[in-house]
């Protein structure tokens, strides 16, 4: 008897077990329900973004006259684009901030995070499309997979199938090609519902993009699955009866899914603290005052603006020091404000090393990161964001700056209006490619890939090597 | 008979390495949990503890200015002692058991900064500089802990307590002496379920201990609620376990009713309600802020001409103060009055997605307990709201007492200012949002003992 037939034999009687199958409904009813919610929550934040990118330039254009140093403080807001995979996938999303103050002399950090307001409960669990694929499939395979061997030895089939001529590899591959059949099964139907709900929303980066992003999404969620799946059979084979094999399920179930993600996490901020509040926003006040206080600095700059135009005195120049000096500072601050963020951003990178380290106990917490990657909801994308708005922050405050240098010439009450404020280009937000980011997210794809290896040799170890029947 | 089964069930425990395995576990994780709620306080609070004493000290610099400069010891200057440069620290002084329930704590801002330079929005400090990844993971607080691993436990210990009996027949032995089936599972449940209890309670105890002026209702409270959230799944194990004859069908019926309790029914409740009452727009609020604040940028000339009108007894210092502080002045009060119909929504979504939950909660007993000790903690979306409200209203204060002062561009007295309450005052006299824990007490006991009674019935 060839593998094919145990594998058939498996499929027609979970294809006639009622509790499978009403398992199965009820996962995609509530897959269903769970996609309604986040795609109507994606399609309100693309809208909130939209209208509120729309105020900003009207409101910026409509400022009337001023001085650009004094625009450049009121300056204008850079809002996060929403990608529309986060209708599947809200990772960190509701944590970051959605919005950027451009303003004059401060870098300062995204605010207004959705999770603030979404009150203790949406923190507690949410229910999300790829929840529901990180906890609750992987506990609806081991419903489906726990007596797969347990089951057999205690009705006493598997002896049976044995004095057939049966051999044990053969009923091993049959297995595994069955629970590869379920995971497809509930793969496929689940990946159609988000791919209708994601490509075909109004996407923040190309189609194509979007595309290998689900692709990649798909992959790493059947790996995942795999790994359950392998495990389910594994247990199942080592354990005597339905009753062990359920209860060590359940158990790991529990540590991979509940305890490890955050137990990891306690790990990783206790050993690298999250940085406080109040220190960042002293490291920023002090790079904010450092040009002020660098005397030498400042003489170093008007000394190279007055040799560039060989005059003796910033009152002989033909441009306004003023505005030259703004930049300077600005250009000086912009240094310091590096090191700060680059300090920040060294912190979580370390935080991030220690929860890559510690996937080890789980492959919950390494998906949990992938996941969040490919729906480019993670804290990477979140800082690609940051930093090109940084970079407009930059464009936006030298243009004002230059403005007052080369045309307030004469010093005074100098004012600008609406026709150096539509000069300034909107900030137009892109997701970036998945495929420029990839090289931060390859040991993620390795740590998942092992942990399949691992549960597949497992599986296939536990059941090559039955000793009791 | 029922004293000789709990005896039994006691020395059982002792001689399984299984259960006692499972009850270290217990003290583990839950001294575990207290003492991540708490290493995360401390850090939290010395934080804002520094935060306070830089404020405090600039104030007194400040103060130190201005005495000076009213007893003519030095001259006066358009930068120096100025009302607009009045900074009072503002800080969420959350509960005393706020580290055994985290709650909202780490994600809203806990730092303000009341001055008159500062709007309703401008006054949080910049505070969300945490990894959003790690804020994702979440934390594993006592509450957690109770909320979530103890009713698996529960699951774990007692799903087995009759069908192992029953698969090998030793069932029929007991029931040969005068006792029914449903005493036998009860007893042997209670013993199970009490150890745990009094393991919960006594580390429960000591995470109470640690925390410094504590009310005695709070500890009964946490104290009833967890033994109510207890006594709940103490029923509906029991119930499951006297119906399924077979250990591993009640166990797949066990954790579903886990899963639904404690993972479903909190998020569908919470998406139900954001469904109804979704927030409003934050970005909405800010281009009113905006809009308000180009406006009155735009008619600072006005603006101060009009108030000047309204006010003949007033007479203009003679300092040459900028006027950007006027203008800014001016501008925090436009932004207050054009916000004003926003904000107000904002208020009123919050009240009515809780007022929601504190009815929807009751599908759950889980997510009665996580609210109920949360507001409990004071780190809920609540108590947070009305630290918010009363620092606007303290900047409101600051504002009334320097108005005059800035649109003229005077200062203000040493008097005046000493009269300014600081924001400690005002949240200590501040009522806090009332937690009423009988209801969900009685009602989770009543739900638990139902079901117990429910099952000894049939």
């Amino acid at each position: 008897m060839s593998p094919d037939i145990i594998s058939k034999k498996e499929k027609t009687i979970m294809g006639r077990n009622r509790f499978t199958n009403a398992i199965y409904l009820a996962t995609l009813l509530l897959m269903l329900v769970a996609l309604f919610l986040s795609w109507q929550r994606t399609e309100m934040f693309e809208l909130e973004r939209a209208t509120a990118a729309n105020h900003d330039r009207e409101v910026w254009l409509n400022q009337g006259e001023r001085n650009p140093h004094s625009a450049a403080h009121f300056s204008r807001y850079a809002f996060k684009p929403i990608p529309s995979l986060s209708a599947f996938e809200p990772g960190a999303i509701d944590y970051s901030g959605l919005a950027i103050w451009m303003e004059a002399h401060r870098r300062n950090p995204a605010t207004f995070r959705y999770a603030e307001g979404a009150g203790e409960l949406a923190n507690f669990v949410s229910l999300t499309p790829a929840w529901i694929m990180q906890a609750i499939i992987p506990l609806v395979i081991i419903l489906l997979l726990f007596s797969s061997y347990a089951g057999e030895r205690e009705d006493g089939t598997l002896r049976q199938l044995l004095s057939h001529g049966i051999s044990l590899r053969a009923i091993s591959n049959g297995k595994i090609r069955a629970a590869l059949y379920t995971i497809l099964k509930l793969l496929l139907p689940l990946s159609f519902l988000i791919f209708c709900a994601t490509i075909l929303a109004e996407a923040g980066a190309s189609q194509l993009d979007q595309l290998l992003r689900l692709i990649l999404l798909f992959c790493v969620y059947g790996f995942y699955f795999m790994i359950f799946a392998f495990i389910a059979i594994g247990v199942s084979a080592k354990t005597s009866n339905r009753r062990s094999s359920a209860i060590t399920l359940f158990t790991l179930w529990f540590f991979f899914i509940v305890v490890a993600p955050k137990l990891t996490n306690d790990l990783a901020t206790y050993t690298v603290p999250q940085p406080k509040g109040f220190d960042v926003n002293q490291s920023l006040s002090e790079a904010r005052g450092a040009y002020s206080k660098d005397k030498e600095y400042q003489e170093e700059k008007k000394q190279e603006i007055l040799d560039q135009y060989g005059v003796v005195d910033v009152n002989e120049l033909p441009v306004n020091y003023r505005g030259y000096a703004l930049q300077t500072n600005e250009e000086y601050g912009d240094l310091l404000y590096d090191q700060v963020y680059n300090q920040l951003g060294k912190t979580y990178k370390k935080q991030e090393n220690i929860l890559g380290v510690l996937s080890v106990l789980s492959p919950t917490t390494v998906l949990k990161q992938l996941s969040a990657g490919l729906a480019g909801t993670d804290r990477l994308h979140h800082d690609v964001f940051a930093w090109e708005a940084e970079l407009h922050r930059r464009y936006i405050i030298k243009m004002m700056n230059e403005d007052l240098m080369f045309n307030a010439v004469d010093g005074g009450n100098y004012s600008a209006g609406k026709e150096l404020w539509s000069q300034v280009i909107d900030y137009q937000g892109q997701m970036p490619s998945f495929m420029s980011l990839i090289s931060s997210y390859i040991s993620m794809f390795g740590i998942l890939t092992l942990w399949a290896f691992l549960a597949f040799l497992f599986a296939r170890h536990s059941t090559l090597k039955i000793q009791d029947l | 008979m029922n004293k000789v089964i709990l005896s039994y069930e006691f020395l059982r425990m002792r001689r399984s390495i299984a259960t006692i395995s499972l009850f270290m576990f217990v003290i583990l994780a839950s001294s575990y949990s207290i003492w991540s709620g708490l290493a995360w306080q401390t850090s939290h609070q010395d934080s804002l503890s520094e935060f306070v004493e830089q404020i405090d000290k600039k104030g007194s610099e400040w103060r130190s200015d201005l005495e000076d400069i009213e007893s003519g010891k030095s001259q006066s200057s358009p930068y120096v002692a100025r009302p607009m440069d009045i900074n009072f620290p503002a800080i969420h002084v959350t509960g005393p058991t706020s580290h055994l329930a985290i709650g909202m704590t780490e994600l809203l801002p806990a730092r303000l900064m009341i001055s008159p330079r500062r709007n309703g929005l401008s006054m949080i400090e910049a505070y969300e500089f945490d990894n959003p990844m790690t804020l994702l993971f979440g934390r594993m607080d006592f509450v957690f802990f109770v909320t979530v691993i103890v009713p698996l436990l529960l699951i774990a210990l007692n799903f087995d307590v009759i069908a192992s009996d029953r698969a090998r027949g030793l069932n029929r032995m007991l029931l040969s002496n005068p006792i029914t089936e449903s005493s036998i599972i009860a007893n042997r449940m209670a013993a199970r379920t009490g150890l745990l209890l009094i393991i919960i309670l006594t580390v429960l105890s000591i995470g109470l201990y640690i925390s410094n002026n504590l009310p005695f209702d709070t500890v009964i409270a946490w104290i009833f609620l967890i033994t109510a959230y207890i006594v709940f799944w103490y029923g509906l194990i029991f119930l499951v376990v006297s119906k399924n004859k077979k250990g591993f069908s009640g166990l797949s019926n066990l954790v579903s009713l886990w899963l639904f309790f404690v993972l479903i029914i909190p998020a569908a409740s919470n998406s139900i309600t954001g469904y109804l009452y979704p927030q409003p727009s934050k970005l909405e609020l800010l281009s009113d802020a905006r809009s308000a604040t180009s406006e009155a940028t735009k008619q600072t000339a006005e603006l101060t001409q009009q108030f000047l009108e309204d006010h003949p007894e007033l007479t203009i210092g003679d300092d040459q103060v900028p006027g950007y502080y006027r203008a800014l002045f001016l501008s925090n009060s436009v932004v207050k009055e054009s916000t004003k119909p926003i904000v107000a929504e904002f208020t009123k979504s919050l009240d009515d997605r809780e007022n929601m939950l504190d009815v929807l909660q009751y599908l759950s007993p889980t997510t009665i307990l996580q609210r109920n000790l949360i507001a409990i903690a004071q780190t809920d979306s609540r108590s947070h709201a009305l630290f918010i409200e009363t620092a606007t209203q303290h900047v409101d204060l600051v504002n009334d007492a320097v108005e005059d002062a800035v649109l003229t561009s005077n200062r203000i007295s040493v008097s005046t200012f000493d009269q300014i309450p600081s924001f400690q005052d005002i949240w200590e006299a501040t009522e806090r949002p009332k937690v009423t824990v009988i209801w969900p007490i009685t009602f989770m006991l009543f739900l638990g003992l139902a079901l117990i009674s429910l099952t000894r019935r049939s």
